[in-house]
Parts: structure tokens; sequence; C-alpha cells
């Protein structure tokens, strides 16, 4: 009897042990097989969508099709305005429904990469242009060519940005329609800048001269501050970049270029500021408390991207003129690096059984009015010629500094190679612990950049290898 | 239909809707894994998916950078947090099981961080942590014990204790909860016999108490060391693994692999290791305790 509890408890308490173990994995792979975490937010939103679709005209047209539209980029500060213009669609198009998805802006290539292989891909989503060359390869995507030229606003998108999306397509054709421009940024503290009499950083000499002036510790002040946890290596390769004045990612024989000894050299000063010229906590900061040190008043500095204007915004409400918004200094070659190819646009998938209604809708997101509110509260660059000379852009600092380095006829690009399926797994895996540890000054600038051009290659490589 | 009526065949039916549950839900989510840990698979990359036999295992255990790291960070990770959470808990379950004004209310007090999600924890504690408006730099600043903020969890030399830390808030009333229900079970004559012959309060403590605790103590620390081990929402909030991988346990890594990097095999191939050790641990961890023998 004794002997039979001891082994009665013992078994017990093994089953607790592999269902504590295993359950874990389990449940967190229905989160995430890229559904899971879609038919929540699906439902949520179709609520919303539903209570304004009926009181819009239910006595209209016999049948209602809906399709599935996937943000890919989401939050606080930009699903609302999606909202809104879905509402202001539907009540326009009685005989449509739109079911909005919102995926987080450093999972949404991962999300779609799984609905692809599951073939559970949304009607219309929103695509970054770095991604068109692997859909189209994937032949997921919906040829637009016939769609655009018989579309009467055509001529209204900027020729520029809609051959920059053609050229991303192996096979040349237009599978996307740029919708909105997004350009890394240095947002800075004007009020500060005034009051030290210093004016903004042209080259890199003078950024990190300036972080130095404007640090002040005894008041809590520090003149930079560095995104050093999720999601930093996107703005580090942009600044990488900027500063060399190198334009290619990988050479012609596969190479990674991220090592290059101009890069080391920056980032050996760049490391420097850290802890000096930034807070200390910077090196686990994310997103939300990189933004959360430069609108407290932290920080004189922040580089990220003309994305998060409606979060400085918010944050400096009347006092909107302290903060502006300006290009990342010259390279050290003289002319300027933006990384580009950061157009993000829609895109209708082959899979759709509506693309009729899918194309309404997109046309809709990018007509006029729609681009002039979706930009202008997002605080990104219109595409449209109508939308960039519209009254609102003339009065936005930050579009206007921007543009103008980007119209610069020296400035060269960079697109780094997004379209890599291992892109973000690098990321997140290597590149954000391993900056973390330069940071700390566990490991040299020299070996981390290493460790990156390694990891990229590899991923190339096994990609290439994928489409032989 | 005789079948459902025959007397044989009765019990089955009986017990088949929770036997029909514990495999779909349990047993079969559990060979998932191990068979996907043979996998090389990733929904991203349909290309290279297939069966690897071993390969992950190997991966891991040679070519791993940070893995055994991980298991290093995990076992120090649930000894601090067992070891503290059981003695604090313990101090907590007497305090509480003496007589005193308001003791229902203390009691409710004493129990409330168990009832807080893990995330709102790891928020509450983060924002208490944090560099530049947390309530803890601002208290010991105005005691002056430091002049300079501390940024507690992204600093190499706090990160660690500062999970440690929030991790105990939130279990230490989980272990006083249980031993101070299995003190309640304590004959009171046994304390008046102790103190009839002589014996005073570490007397009685050592020689009723603890004995009679002994069995709750083997079984929550090992439930509790279970749990430690799998955690990762407190972790997942406060640092995600950081800085520098510093505070990456197995759970963390294995989330980091499997569900941000979509790499599930590799994932589960961690999980099935995590699971042997724990297994391991269990069986001899009841065996060299000698749980549930009667005296």
């Amino acid at each position: 009897m004794m002997k039979m509890r001891r082994y009665a408890a013992a078994a017990i308490a093994i089953i607790l042990i592999l269902s504590a173990a295993l359950t874990g994995c389990g449940s967190n792979k229905s989160v995430n097989g890229g559904n899971g975490s879609v038919s929540l937010s699906s439902s949520d939103n179709s609520g919303g969508s539903e209570g304004s679709g009926g009181s819009g005209n239910s006595s209209s047209s016999g049948e209602q099709v809906s399709i599935t539209f996937w943000d890919e980029n989401s939050g606080p500060q930009r699903t609302p305005y999606y909202e809104e213009l879905i509402n202001r669609f539907e009540a326009a198009n009685p005989d449509i429904k739109v079911d909005y998805v919102g995926l987080p802006a450093s999972s949404a290539k991962q999300k779609y990469d799984v609905a692809i292989a599951s073939n559970e891909m949304p009607d219309i989503g929103g695509l970054n242009q770095f991604w068109i060359s692997d859909f189209v390869a994937k032949g997921v995507l919906l040829d637009l060519e016939d769609y655009f030229s018989n579309w009467s606003e055509k001529d209204k998108i900027a020729p520029s940005a809609i051959d920059g999306s053609r050229s991303s397509a192996p096979d040349g054709k237009l599978y996307q329609i740029p919708n909105t421009s997004n350009y890394s940024t240095l947002w800075y503290r004007a009020d500060w800048f005034e009051d030290a009499g210093i004016s903004v950083p042209q080259t890199f000499d003078e950024f990190f001269a300036t972080a130095g002036k404007l640090t002040d510790s005894a008041k809590g002040r520090y003149g930079y501050t560095i995104r050093g946890g999720a999601g930093s290596s996107k703005q580090l390769t942009e600044i990488l970049y900027a500063y060399s004045g190198i334009t290619e990612y990988f050479d012609q024989d596969g190479k990674a270029t991220i090592n290059d000894p101009a890069h080391v050299e920056f980032l050996e000063k760049y490391v420097q500021l850290y802890g000096k010229n930034t807070p200390t906590s910077d090196v686990t900061n994310g997103y939300k408390e990189m933004v959360a040190v430069f609108d407290t008043g932290i920080a004189a500095m922040v580089q990220h991207n003309l994305g998060s204007f409606g979060e400085h915004t918010k944050a400096f409400g009347e006092n909107a003129t302290e903060f502006k918004a300006a290009p990342l200094p010259k390279s050290t070659q003289g002319y300027r690096v933006v990384t580009g190819g950061d157009n993000v646009g829609l895109a209708i998938f082959k899979s759709s059984k509506n693309p009729e209604a899918a194309w309404k809708f997109l046309t809709f997101l990018a007509s006029e009015e729609s681009q002039n509110y979706w930009n202008q509260n997002i605080g990104q660059m219109p595409t449209r010629v109508d939308s960039l000379n519209s009254e609102w852009v003339k009065n936005s600092q930050h579009i206007l500094a921007l543009s103008e380095a980007i119209a610069d006829p020296t400035t060269k690009v960079l697109i780094p190679p997004i379209y890599l399926p291992d892109y973000s797994s690098i990321q997140l895996n290597v590149l954000e612990p391993g900056f973390q540890s330069v940071l700390l000054g566990k490991e040299s600038p020299e070996e981390f950049l290493d460790e990156w051009a390694q990891a990229m290659e590899a991923a190339l490589a096994e990609y290439q290898k994928s489409f032989k | 239909m005789s079948v459902f009526i025959n007397k044989k065949w009765r019990p089955y039916l009986f017990i088949a809707p929770s036997v029909i549950l514990l495999v779909g839900f349990l047993f079969y989510p559990i060979a998932n894994v191990f068979v996907l840990s043979l996998q090389n698979y990733n929904p991203a990359k349909p290309y290279a998916n297939g069966f690897t036999g071993f390969d992950n295992f190997v991966q891991i255990f040679t070519n791993d950078k940070i893995f055994y790291s991980t298991l290093s960070i995990s076992l120090k990770w649930v000894l601090s947090e067992v070891v503290l959470q059981l003695i604090l808990g313990l101090i907590l379950a007497l305090l509480l099981n003496q007589t005193f004004r308001f003791r229902g209310l203390a009691r409710a007090a004493a129990f409330l961080p168990w009832a807080i999600s893990g995330v709102i924890t790891a928020t509450m504690w983060s924002i208490m942590f944090n560099e530049h408006f947390g309530v803890i730099n601002d208290l010991l600043k105005k005691i002056g014990i430091i002049s300079q903020n501390i940024a507690w969890t992204a600093s190499p030399d706090t990160a660690f204790g500062s999970i440690v830390t929030a991790e105990l808030w939130r279990g230490i009333p989980f272990f006083a909860i249980t031993l101070l229900a299995a003190m309640q079970n304590i004959p009171g004559e046994l304390y008046e016999s102790c103190k009839v012959d002589g014996g005073g309060r570490w007397r009685s403590f050592f020689s009723i108490t603890l004995p009679y605790l002994k069995d709750t103590i083997v079984l929550t620390t090992l439930l509790r060391a279970v749990w430690e081990f799998n955690n990762v929402d407190l972790i997942f909030t406060m640092t995600g693994g950081g800085p520098a991988n510093m505070t990456m346990t197995l759970p963390m890594y294995i989330a980091n692999q499997a569900i941000k990097s979509n790499n599930y095999g590799y994932g589960s191939a961690l999980t099935v290791i995590g699971v042997i050790l724990l297994t391991l641990f269990a069986a001899l961890y009841l065996k060299f305790s000698g749980f549930g023998k009667e005296e």
C-alpha cells in the first residue's frame, strides 16, 4: 500500500512535469502558426467593422463579399487610421466587407512566409518593397499591370515610386502599388540645440561632437540614445552604411560588406557613446523604450525613421515644435546613403477569390484623400504627386527635411537583403545579442561584424541554392 | 447497443472522455514535439524542410554557441528561486500561523502576488526598476545609498538579480500558502508535550514542524523547480534574455528559436532535451528525498 502510494505520487509528478514542459511548446505553436494570432485579431476587428457596415446601408445590393486585409505594421499609432479608412470604404461600398488583421512590424514577414507555406494568404496586404522579389519568386502575387493601366488615376502615383516597385520584381512587372515612403531619420530636440547654439550635424564628426556637447548627466540628460534591444540591427545597418558610403550589401561573389573596415571604424566610435552620452539602460531598449527616452526629455537625439512621428507628436503635444527631423549625416565619402526600398505599398494575392473587390479597396487606399489622411497621420511621405504637393506636406518639417536629402542627386541608396528567409532570425539570434555584447564591451566590434557577415553570407548561399 | 450495456465495457465507456481528451491534448502534442525534433522544420523555408535524424541534437551539443550557457543560467535561476522562495515562504508561513489581530487580512494580503498575472508582475517590476523614473532608484537616491541612477535590468551586474527579485515576489506566496496549510494539520498536542518536556521554540520547530512539513516541502520544491525551469513570461517581458544573453534561460531560448524565428524543429529538439533533464531531475529528487516514506 505504502509502495503504491509512492509510485503513484512519483507518476503524478512526472506527468505534471511532462505536461508543463511540453504544453508550453504545443500551445505556442498554435498561436504562432500564422493563423492563430490572425484569427484572434480579425475577430476583434470584424466586430467593429460589422457594426459600422450595418449602420451604413443594409438594404443595398444582395450579396456581400468580404476580403481580408493584412496590415504589415500595426500599432496604436497606426491601426486606428486604417480602421477609419476601412469604415469610410465600407460606407461607400456596402457590398464589400474588409476584415482587418494587424501584424506587428517585427514579425510581419514571418507571418506572411508561414501563410504562403500553408496557402492561407489574405486577399490584399501591406507589402514592404523589400519583400516583392521574394514573394514574386514564390509566385504568390497577382500581376497588377492590367489593373494599373486601366486605372484612371495611374498618372497620379509618382513614376519613380512605380518604377521602384517594378524593378524590385525579378520579371520587372508591377505587383505592388506603393502608398507611403519611409526613411531613416535623425530626430532631435530643436530647443536644446538652440539653447546650446549648435546646428544639426551634417557629418559624423559633428554628430559625435554633438552627442558629447548635449550630454549633461547632472540634469539626467544625454546627447543620444542607442536602440540596443529588440529590433536594434535595422537602425544599426542604416547608420553603418550611412557612415561608410557603401551601397552594396553583398559584392558580386556573395561576400557581405558589413564587416568592411569603415564599418568597424564607425562601430568602435559609436560604442564609445554608450553609457557616456547615452543612458545605460539603452542596451536593452526596444522601440517603445527608445521612443520614451527621447519623448520624455532624456536624450537630445535618436535615430529612427519617419514612422515614429506619431509617437513624438502625441508625447510632445502642444510643444510639437521642440522636436525636429533631419536626415542622417553625410558619409565619409561626402555623399549621403539612405537605406531605400522602404516604400510600403499594397499587393493582391493570387489566391484571392475576390481580386476585383481587393483592387477596389486598393485604389480607395491609394486615392488622394486616403493617402493624405494616412500619411499625414503616420507622419510618412505620400507617393502621389498631388499629395506630395498638398498643404500639409508644405507644413511638415520632417517630410520636407527628408525629401530634400533624397532629392539631392548625389544621394545614394542601399537595399538590405530583407528577402532572405533567415534575415529576421539572424537579426534576433545573432545581431541583437551580439550588438549588446559589443555595447557591454564583451566582444569587439570587429568580431561582431565578422559574425554578422558570415551569417548573412551563409543565408544568401542557402537561399540561392533553393532556386537551383 | 448492447455494447453500451455490456458490463465489461461500461467502465471503459465512462473513462473514454478523459482518455480522449488526454490523448488529444496531451499525448499527441507531446509525441509531435518528439517527431519535430528529428526534422528540419521552418514554415518560411519549405525547400529545406524534412527528416534530418539527429542533426538538430548534434548541432545543439557541438555547434550551438549559447546552449550550455542557457543551461547554466537555467540552473542558477531555478536554484536561487526555489531556495529563496522556500526559506522566505517558510518564514512568512510561520508568521501567519501565529494568532494576531487582522490575521485574515494579513493572510489575504500576503497571498495577493500569487493571484497577479505574470505579465502584469513583470511590467510592474520593469517600471519600478526603470533607470529614469523607477521608484527603486528614487528611493535609494533619497536614502543616500546611490548617487547615480542604476539601469537595473540592463546592467550585466544587476540584470539577473532584478528578475530573481521580481519572481521571488510572485513565488513566495505559493510556498507560504502550502506550508501554512500543512502546518495547520500538525496536532497541537505535540507542541504541548514538547513544552512539558522542556523543549523551546527551536526544538519544537526542528523536531515537530519540519518533519511534519517534509513531504509538503519535497513536493512543493519539486513542482516549483519545474515551474521555474519552464518560466518564460517574466523573463520574456522584463529582459527578453538580454543583455547579451545573460538572462537567456533554456525555455527563453526555445521561445526565440521556435516561436520568434520559426525554427520549430530546432526548438523542439531543445524542448526534448529540457524534458529529459527535468524527468531525470524529478526521478532522482523523489528517490533521494524519500518522498512519501513514512518514518
